[in-house]
Formats: C-alpha cells, sequence, structure tokens
C-alpha cells in the first residue's frame, strides 16, 4: 500500500475498517435488492435508494443523484462546521472566510436542490467525521488542514458529478441542473487550491500530483493526456494537457473517498 | 394650342420625374447608405428640375456603394455626376476617384469614365473587416462620401448533430485560444508571476482543446472563423483580465447549455472533461480581479438561490460572441434538444 495515499495515512485498525467499507461500497454495486444491500455494513445504505417510498424517477438517476447528494451532504456539514469554528475562534480563516461563505451558502443551496429533485427517493444525511478517524485532526482548528480537505471535497465532486453525467442523459433538465452544479463545484475547487500554499496550488490539476499526498487517490487518473484518440502531447506538454481536461471518477471510487470521512 | 404644348411639357416633365422616382427606388434597395442622399436631392428636384442640366456639382453628385460585399468579391461604385439641382449629367469629363481606408487600403482609385455622366470604380475587398471609401469628383467629396462598405466572409455552418454541437464548442475555443495567444504575445506591462503563469496556462490549455476538437472532428471540422479583438485593449490588466472573465464565464455556460444538446455519452463526457477546466479558468481569473471575494463564484453567475451555474443556448452565446468574430456563423443546423 502507498504510505502516501489516504488509506496509507490512516492507523492500521482504521484502515481495516475502510478497506472493508470499500470491499462492501463495490459490492453494492453488483446488488440488486434491498434485502442485500441492508446486509451490509457500516454505511452503505446511504448510496443507495431506500427501499420504500420509490418515486417516478428512473433508477439511475436516483443512483446517481443520491450519490451527489451525498457528497453535498458532506460539503454542507463541512462548511458549516468550519466556518462556526472560524466563529469561535477555533478556526482562523482570516480573509479567506469570505470565500468560504460563499461555497457553504453554494452547497446548502445544492442539498436543498437536490432534496427537491429526489423527493422521497433522496437518501437521509450520514453521520459524518471529519477527522476520518484522527488522520486530520486539527481539521476544525488548523486552516492548512481544513483547506487541504476542501480542495480533496471539491475536486472530488468535479469528477463524481462528471462521472455521473452519462447516467442522467434520459432526463435533459435533470442533466443540465447537475451540470450547472459541476461547474460551480469547479470554481469552487479552483479558488481553493489556489488559497493552498507552499509551493502555491494552480487552480487545475497537473497530471496527478498534488502537494498533498493524502489526497493522492483524489487525483487518480489525472495524468491522462490521450483524448477521444488524440494524443494530446502532440498539441501541448503533457502538464498542460492533462491540465486542460478534467477527468470522472467512477461511482465505487467516489464512494471510497467520502466513505473515509463517513461513520454512519 | 400653346396651352397644350404647355400641358405636354408638364406632362413630359411628370413622366421624366416618374422615371427619375423609380430609379430612385431601385438606389434605395442598393443601398441603405445613400438614403439621406436621395432624399435630400428629391427636395431639390422637386423645387428646381425645370430648365437645362447646369454645371457639375460634386456635393450635389451622388455615388451607389454596397453596403455589404463577401471577401474575394469586388466591391463596385457607381457614381453619377449631378448638377446642383440634383439632376443627373449626361457627358463625362470629371475627375472621379476613391480612397479606401480599413480593411482594404487603396487608393486614389481613378474611375472609369463612362462618358455619359456616370463613373465606374472597382477594387478588390481581399480582406473582411470595414471599409471606408472617400469618393471625389474633381478633387471635392460627393453627397453622402465617405461611405462604409463591411467585407464579410461568407457564413461557417456548423453543422447538425453531435458534429455541430462539437463544431460550436471548436468556435468558442478558437475564440478563446486566439485571444490568450494575442494576450501572452504581449502581456501587458506589470503582470505579476502568478498572472503570467495562469494566462500562459489559459492560452496552453485553450490551444489544446481547440487542437483536439479539430483534430476529433476531422474533416467535418469547421474552418477557422476571423476574430477580432479590437475592444480589448492588450496593454490594460483590466480590459485583459475583463475579456477573459467574459470569455471564460461564456464558455461555461456555453458548455453547460451544450451538454443536453449531445446524443453521445463518450461526447458527453468530453464536454464535461473541458467545462470544469474552463469553470476552474473563470474563477481564477474572478479572483484575479478581486481577490479573496465571493467573486470566484459570484451570485451574478452562480444562482445565490439554488447554487446554480450560467447556462446559455447556443443562439445567446454566438450573439454574445458576435462582436468578437467576424466570420458570419450559421448555427441553424444545431439541435435544439
Amino acid at each position: 500500500m502507498n504510505p502516501n495515499t489516504i488509506l496509507g495515512g490512516l492507523d492500521p485498525e482504521l484502515t481495516e475498517q475502510v478497506v472493508s467499507r470499500r470491499n462492501a461500497v463495490v459490492r453494492s454495486g453488483k446488488l440488486a435488492g434491498a434485502l442485500a444491500i441492508a446486509s451490509v455494513p457500516v454505511a452503505f445504505g446511504l448510496f443507495t435508494r431506500k427501499a420504500f417510498a420509490q418515486g417516478t424517477l428512473p433508477g439511475d438517476i436516483v443512483d446517481a443523484l443520491n450519490l451527489a447528494l451525498t457528497l453535498e451532504y458532506l460539503e454542507d456539514e463541512f462548511y458549516l462546521a468550519g466556518l462556526e469554528a472560524d466563529t469561535a475562534g477555533d478556526l482562523d480563516l482570516g480573509d479567506t472566510r469570505t470565500i468560504f461563505e460563499q461555497i457553504s451558502k453554494h452547497e446548502t443551496a445544492h442539498v436543498a436542490l437536490l432534496q427537491g429533485v429526489l423527493a422521497t427517493d433522496a437518501v437521509e444525511k450520514p453521520t459524518f467525521d471529519f477527522t476520518a478517524g484522527g488522520t486530520f485532526a486539527d481539521v476544525f482548528t488548523n486552516p492548512a488542514t481544513f483547506i487541504t480537505l476542501a480542495q480533496g471535497f471539491e475536486d472530488t465532486g468535479v469528477r463524481a458529478y462528471k462521472g455521473q453525467a452519462a447516467n442522467l442523459m434520459s432526463d435533459d433538465g435533470i442533466l443540465t441542473t447537475a451540470l450547472r452544479i459541476h461547474s460551480v463545484e469547479a470554481r469552487h475547487a479552483s479558488v481553493v487550491r489556489r488559497l493552498s500554499q507552499s509551493p502555491a496550488e494552480k487552480g487545475w490539476i497537473t497530471l496527478a500530483s498534488n502537494t498533498v499526498p493524502a489526497l493522492d487517490p483524489v487525483y487518480a487518473g489525472e495524468d491522462l493526456t490521450t483524448q477521444g484518440g488524440v494524443d494530446l502531447t502532440t498539441l501541448g506538454t503533457a502538464e498542460a494537457a492533462s491540465e486542460a481536461f478534467d477527468e470522472p471518477l467512477s461511482r465505487e471510487d467516489v464512494e471510497a473517498i467520502a466513505g473515509l470521512f463517513i461513520v454512519a | 394650342m400653346f396651352d397644350k404644348i404647355a400641358q405636354g411639357s408638364r406632362e413630359l416633365e411628370f413622366l421624366s420625374q416618374v422615371a427619375r422616382a423609380t430609379d430612385r427606388r431601385k438606389f434605395l434597395t442598393w443601398s441603405g447608405v445613400t438614403l439621406a442622399v436621395v432624399a435630400t436631392a428629391c427636395g431639390d428636384d422637386d423645387d428646381n428640375g425645370t430648365g437645362p442640366v447646369g454645371e457639375v456639382s460634386p456635393p450635389d453628385s451622388t455615388a451607389t456603394v454596397p453596403t455589404a460585399v463577401a471577401v474575394g468579391e469586388n466591391v463596385n461604385i457607381s457614381v453619377q455626376a449631378r448638377d446642383a439641382d440634383g439632376r443627373p449629367l449626361t457627358s463625362g469629363g470629371a475627375a472621379v476617384a476613391a480612397t479606401v481606408e480599413g480593411a482594404n487600403p487603396a487608393g486614389p482609385i481613378a474611375a472609369t469614365d463612362n462618358g455619359n455622366g456616370t463613373y465606374a470604380i472597382t477594387y478588390a475587398a481581399a480582406n473582411a473587416g470595414t471599409d471606408t471609401v472617400a469618393v471625389t469628383l474633381n478633387g471635392t467629396a460627393i453627397s453622402g462620401s465617405p461611405f462604409t462598405v463591411t467585407i464579410s466572409e461568407d457564413a461557417v455552418n456548423l453543422g447538425t448533430g453531435d458534429a455541430g454541437v462539437l463544431n460550436y464548442a471548436l468556435a468558442l475555443e478558437q475564440l478563446e485560444a486566439a485571444f490568450y495567444t494575442q494576450v501572452v504575445a504581449s502581456l501587458y506591462a506589470g503582470a505579476t508571476a502568478e498572472e503570467t503563469q495562469i494566462l500562459t496556462d489559459l492560452r496552453d490549455h485553450e490551444v489544446i482543446h481547440r487542437d483536439f476538437l479539430k483534430a476529433a472532428l476531422g474533416d467535418g471540422a469547421i474552418p477557422d472563423l476571423t476574430v477580432d479583438f479590437t475592444s480589448v485593449d492588450f496593454t490594460s490588466r483590466e480590459s485583459v483580465l475583463g475579456a477573459a472573465k467574459t470569455f471564460e464565464d461564456l464558455g461555461v455556460s456555453a458548455y453547460n447549455g451544450a451538454g443536453q444538446l449531445l446524443e453521445s455519452a463518450d461526447f458527453l463526457l468530453l464536454a464535461g472533461k473541458i467545462v470544469s477546466v474552463e469553470a476552474r479558468h473563470a474563477s481564477a481569473i474572478r479572483d484575479l480581479l478581486n481577490p479573496l471575494s465571493a467573486d470566484f463564484a459570484g451570485d451574478d453567475v452562480v444562482d445565490p438561490d439554488t447554487g446554480l451555474d450560467t447556462v446559455n443556448s447556443p443562439a445567446d452565446v454566438l450573439t454574445a460572441a458576435d462582436p468578437f468574430v467576424t466570420t458570419p456563423i450559421d448555427a441553424s443546423g444545431l439541435p435544439t434538444a
């Protein structure tokens, strides 16, 4: 296991939990019925439709939007907690507070919007642990850690929405709504990345690199330099080619990343 | 008898006025530019249109000048020498010339004397843009001079279906790539290291987007569009970053609106890979303009109640881009849903 990844940075006991949770997530994608899903331990019910009171939306749309809603729950609670810690004097966001207030406003709106679209199909909000079991113990006291996680969440959000777009194609209105959230997440990601210092991150992702090793899983596969059969390194440097295109994440990878911060 | 002759003379004069009015009408349909000229001459005719035609009067002489010509065509100008009462001369001999400034500078170009009071001037419209054509008769400007001629390229048709949507994206990427190429080639004074890095990155990204779409579309790709950044002051930080903000926000809204027009999931994914990078650009440019503010995702582009970014139809995007693109774009084949 790469010690520089999120998984590698965790203590052994937690790592075991996370890995088992990840495996369960992967499995849950192959399970068909509510009973089987209910038998999966830990938090995986969070990513699936409620067994009852299903609405009229197609199943693949419900699943895609619930994945998005889970991330939005996570982001919304994260920023509200950060702003509260700043207000309490525990986390000094300084002159970056305005940026996080704006982001927080959007995440709260996204939660409400997705809940509205999903109606009775909406998953319930999980219980989060933003320290990921202690890995990011100072998340709400150290601005650097807070910004690091914000960056990871926003870049994950961009990749998650992108990965689900194809599942929304049957409904133009929902697809467009999701795209309009997707680009807002990218605006967030860019500004948060640029708040990270030493060395300053760019607003865009160069290859699969990032200056926070614990976030490597968020960037896995971002170093693609061939698109649609075109070798982009014939059109520019590999760095620029990778920056010019953001890559999607699969449902399983998104669930694995989010799962690190979900207690139940 | 005398009365009859006078009556006949009046009839002839009436017929001649009708004929002139008919010519005038043709004139109007040929050239909107000469509208005011004709109206003035009309008043003169009605009051003073009798007696022999007098000396040529440059301020009363008129020209038919096309308002719009396609690139590669000739601009054909017809000059009618007239007397002080606006009546057409029927013999030649005047020195008529045109001087062209603008997209196709030329001249003075001597006119061909048709020997019947009319003169012909022709020049080639090799470049798209706007020409200002000054026409003189015996060294004095004629009525309505200088004239304005718009030289436009043939419309580029984006095509239909997914290829049409990708060509629409290519048009926008061409615009952005050309813009940042010029920005970086003549960067405004006092740019910080961060600004230089960002603008250079943006150039590289947009060039790759453009060249990627061009390669992906192959023979179906639209040709290079002619762009016009005369409204941008490339020596001014505010002007450059302001234009960059406009282009990036426009690009985001365009891709957001184009997603539902695509049939192929592969193309939707590719568009998604590009749009989030455009949104990252928009955020960075906006933060450069107003650091540490909420502008990176300001309420002017992200609805504060829904948290949704801007979305625009191709028609609205192309209208917004129109001042920066000289080549006419035909988007009529694009899907609408």
